[in-house]
């Protein structure tokens, strides 16, 4: 998915860079921990907490690939809601704004989610928040600073 | 200054509620209109801990600076503002009471948004009646949040 986002690269990559910002980025993510703790960089463990109707599940993720400014790619680590989990995220600087390109390819672990869920609807659940990402990194990002 | 008291049955256990109020990643998800959240040191709760919040205003960034006053865990949480920051006071505390079926979790908050830190321009009772609103829509975050039960 390809969005314009009206404010300069640095603007993005900050949010990026910043795990925080993940519960705002992902409606149905509650809160996202890192290992090590600070600026996303390669190796970064992400320990996700989500929720899908009155359930609580967890994503597990790292950091793969940083090129500053331009490229970040995270993969899904061993156990959690995914059996598979790829995502890649690539800037392209137009002056005062950036083109983003997100793509994220995915798979459900049918292991964890055993008989609990209907898997039709679970898969639109995450699709919705994929979906959700790109408009919502657009919007924080176009945010002024009070000066 | 506005002051928000507030009482709220969770059905859940008090180390429900409390994983959710010590744990300072779950802040963006439980004010609307906080984006982002830096802790020194990082990691759950301690006392002293700092915290620096970016919010919006509008369509701006503004930032939140606060402190943990005290802990009692899974009985009571204090925090306090910092200097600096959109707020020129503020105070919360969360209190956290056992009782059949779940916890009673009592709050109060106490906030005075910063006149001199948004400048002339800005409307400071619309910017205080947002601060009350996102402190309601906290506790009704805190709750559901307790309320969700893991898969496994």
């Amino acid at each position: 998915m390809m969005t314009d986002v009206r404010a300069p690269v640095t603007n993005v990559w900050e949010v990026l860079m910043d795990s925080s910002y993940i519960p705002k980025l992902y409606p149905d993510v509650l809160t996202a921990s890192v290992d090590p703790p600070g600026k996303n960089r390669v190796g970064q463990r992400f320990h996700i907490v989500a929720k899908a109707g009155r359930r609580k599940l967890e994503i597990f993720a790292e950091t793969r690939e940083v090129v500053e400014r331009k490229k970040v790619v995270t993969r899904q680590t061993p156990g959690g809601l995914f059996a598979s989990f790829d995502s890649t995220i690539e800037l392209d600087p137009q002056g005062e704004s950036t083109k983003v390109l997100t793509t994220f390819d995915y798979e459900l672990s049918m292991g964890y989610l055993g008989k609990i869920f209907n898997m039709v609807l679970l898969e639109r659940l995450v699709s919705d928040n994929l979906k959700a990402y790109a408009t919502n990194l657009k919007e924080i990002c176009e945010l002024l600073p009070l000066e | 200054m506005r002051t928000v008291q507030e009482t709220v049955f969770v059905e859940a256990k008090p180390e429900a509620v409390w994983e959710v109020l010590e744990d300072p990643y779950y802040i963006p998800k439980l004010y609307p209109d906080l984006l982002n959240v830096s802790v020194d040191p990082p990691g759950k709760a301690v006392v002293g801990q700092l915290r620096t919040m970016g919010a919006r205003a509008g369509k701006r960034t503004i930032e939140i600076r606060t402190r943990v006053v005290s802990l009692t865990p899974g009985k009571r949480f204090e925090l306090a503002g910092r200097d600096g920051g959109a707020l020129d006071e503020f105070s919360q505390v969360m209190e956290l009471i056992p009782q059949k079926g779940g916890t009673v979790m009592k709050a109060t908050f106490r906030l005075k948004v910063s006149e001199n830190y948004f400048g002339p321009g800005f409307d400071l009772l619309t910017l205080e009646q947002m601060a009350v609103r996102n402190q309601e829509e906290y506790l009704k975050n805190v709750k559901s949040l307790a309320e969700l039960t893991p898969v496994v």
